[in-house]
Formats: C-alpha cells, sequence, structure tokens
C-alpha cells in the first residue's frame, strides 16, 4: 500500500528523523533521475526502508493514483483514476461480485446499503458511527435512478417477447430505484477513498448496464 | 539458496532460533550502498522496516528497535 508522502530522511544524519515528507508523485517517470541525484539512493533506500506501509484499510487508497496525470490522454483531463482502472480489470477478468463470492462461500448476501454496518457494535460506538458515514457515502455515490422505459439499454439482446431492454427490466415508468448492484465496486479495497470522482463515474455507468433492482423509493 | 556473488553469508546470532543466509536484496544493498551497512545490521528481512522491533520471533507489532525510540514514525 503506497503511501502519498515518502518520509524523507538522510543516513549521514540522524535517521530517526523525518527531514521532510516528499510527495511520491515528485518522485518517479521523469522526476525520478533528478531525485536520486539530488538526494542520493542511499537516503531514498533509507526512507523507504524504514516506512510503515499504508494500512490496508477503507478509505486509504493513495490520492496521487486517483488523480494521475496522463499527458498522452485524449482527454479532458488527461489523468487517470488508478483506482478505478483497477476495478475495471477486476470486472474484464472475470471477477465475481462481492455478493457472488459470499453466495458461493455459503454467506448471506446483502441486500441493503445497511447491511455493510454490523449490527453487534452499539449504537453510540465510534466504529458503528464511522460505517454509517461510510454508508452515508455509498448513497450519495451511487444515488438512485428513475425507470425509463424510453431508454433502451443493449442492442445485443432482446427481451422474451421480443421487445427491446429497456431502462429498466419492466419496472413502471418513472419509478425510483437504488442503484445496488456491483457490491464488489463497494467493497473493494481501493474503492472508498476520499476522491470519487472518475470512480464514481466509471461505476455510474456500469451500474447502468448492470443494474439489479432491489428497492424502490417510489 | 545462493544469496550473491562468493561464498554464502550468514547472518550473525541465530535470528528467528536458526542460521540464516543474508537475503539476496541485503546483499545488493550491502554492496552498492555500503553506508547503510550499520542501519541495515539488525534487518533480516529488507521489506520489513527496518526500524521495527521483530521481538524474539517475528512480531507485528508496530514497536522501534533499540536505537530508534526517538523516531517519530512511532509516535502514538
Amino acid at each position: 500500500m503506497l503511501p502519498d508522502l515518502i518520509e524523507y530522511r538522510e543516513w549521514n544524519k540522524d535517521p530517526n528523523v523525518i527531514q521532510q515528507k516528499i510527495p511520491i508523485i515528485d518522485t518517479f517517470r521523469g522526476k525520478a533521475t533528478e531525485a536520486i541525484r539530488q538526494k542520493g539512493l542511499a537516503n531514498w533506500a533509507l526512507s523507504m526502508g524504514r516506512q510503515q506501509a499504508g494500512e490496508l484499510t477503507l478509505q486509504n487508497h493513495p490520492q496521487f493514483l486517483q488523480n494521475l496525470k496522463m499527458p498522452h490522454l485524449q482527454s479532458s483531463t488527461q489523468q487517470i483514476d488508478i483506482a478505478a482502472l483497477d476495478l475495471l480489470r477486476d470486472w474484464e477478468r472475470g471477477i465475481p461480485h462481492y455478493n457472488e463470492f459470499r453466495r458461493q462461500y455459503g454467506l448471506k448476501q446483502l441486500i441493503r446499503f445497511e447491511d455493510f454496518i454490523d449490527p453487534r457494535l452499539r449504537e453510540d460506538s465510534p466504529a458503528r458511527r464511522e460505517q454509517e458515514q461510510l454508508v452515508k457515502t455509498l448513497r450519495e455515490v451511487y444515488g438512485q435512478h428513475r425507470c425509463d422505459e424510453s431508454k433502451q439499454i443493449t442492442k445485443a439482446q432482446l427481451n422474451n417477447d421480443n421487445s427491446p431492454i429497456n431502462d429498466y427490466l419492466g419496472h413502471p415508468n418513472g419509478r425510483m430505484v437504488l442503484l445496488f448492484q456491483k457490491l464488489n465496486l463497494l467493497c473493494s479495497f481501493s474503492m472508498l477513498h476520499a476522491d470519487f470522482s472518475a470512480t464514481a463515474f466509471l461505476h455510474r455507468v456500469f451500474a447502468q448496464n448492470f443494474i439489479v433492482i432491489l428497492g424502490s423509493s417510489g | 539458496m545462493h544469496n550473491g556473488p562468493g561464498p554464502e553469508k550468514l547472518e550473525q546470532g541465530m535470528p528467528n532460533g536458526h542460521q540464516q543466509p543474508v537475503s539476496p536484496l541485503k546483499r545488493v544493498l550491502l554492496r552498492t550502498l555500503p553506508e547503510l551497512e550499520g542501519e541495515l545490521a539488525g534487518v533480516m528481512n529488507v521489506f520489513d522496516p527496518w526500524a521495527r522491533d521483530r521481538g524474539k520471533y517475528y512480531s507485528t507489532e508496530w514497536e522501534p528497535r533499540r536505537g530508534a525510540e526517538g523516531d517519530s514514525a512511532f509516535a502514538k
């Protein structure tokens, strides 16, 4: 797990002292050679050798990898979200969805965002509050969607009666539904980070195509 | 395991309760960055944070080894 900042130390001073914190993004690609020449390989080795790896936990994906500059891209931002890209790669390699994993392990599947909250936690415990906050964030990211019969979502298949598959699958037009498919996305280690921009966009795009309707509010 | 050019080199003492060869990456670092010899002296696994105390066997606690108590990375 990469941190965003390297705790830079120098071997010929006191190695216990962090001299400065240097963004990783300033030390790779074309900047790597200059960084090595300026600071010396021994200092970099010492700094990286002594640094603790990032904790494998939610909302701890390095931000520089979520907004990585890619000047050769022909896009408006010319940057890429590696977290989102990793999710995309997983789908294309056929990694089962989170709920499908649970089903195959014989575990109960989750059907609501609130199922992410551990019910054994006390109402006033900080851990529960943190989980509730995450669920709130998930709702904001995934949100809701209004069914639109006029929107055809695929040309690759038809319904059994040869009608086009529309948005969504026979539910009443105009009904509000939760976007709750792709639970693997919700739980992926790389997903629950501070900046949702491109990740959220990708999820919305995919949710449009792979949606399962699990609840409604209208 | 052949752990570098020349004869096999072993760690001093009995880390983890047995004799252990110096790991290949540690030998590379010692050859190319000899100034880090002191820093690497107690390090058996260079992928493990160097100033972390491994305990008697292999503790996973984030505690400083002797000499690194002042390191702010271990501040709680």
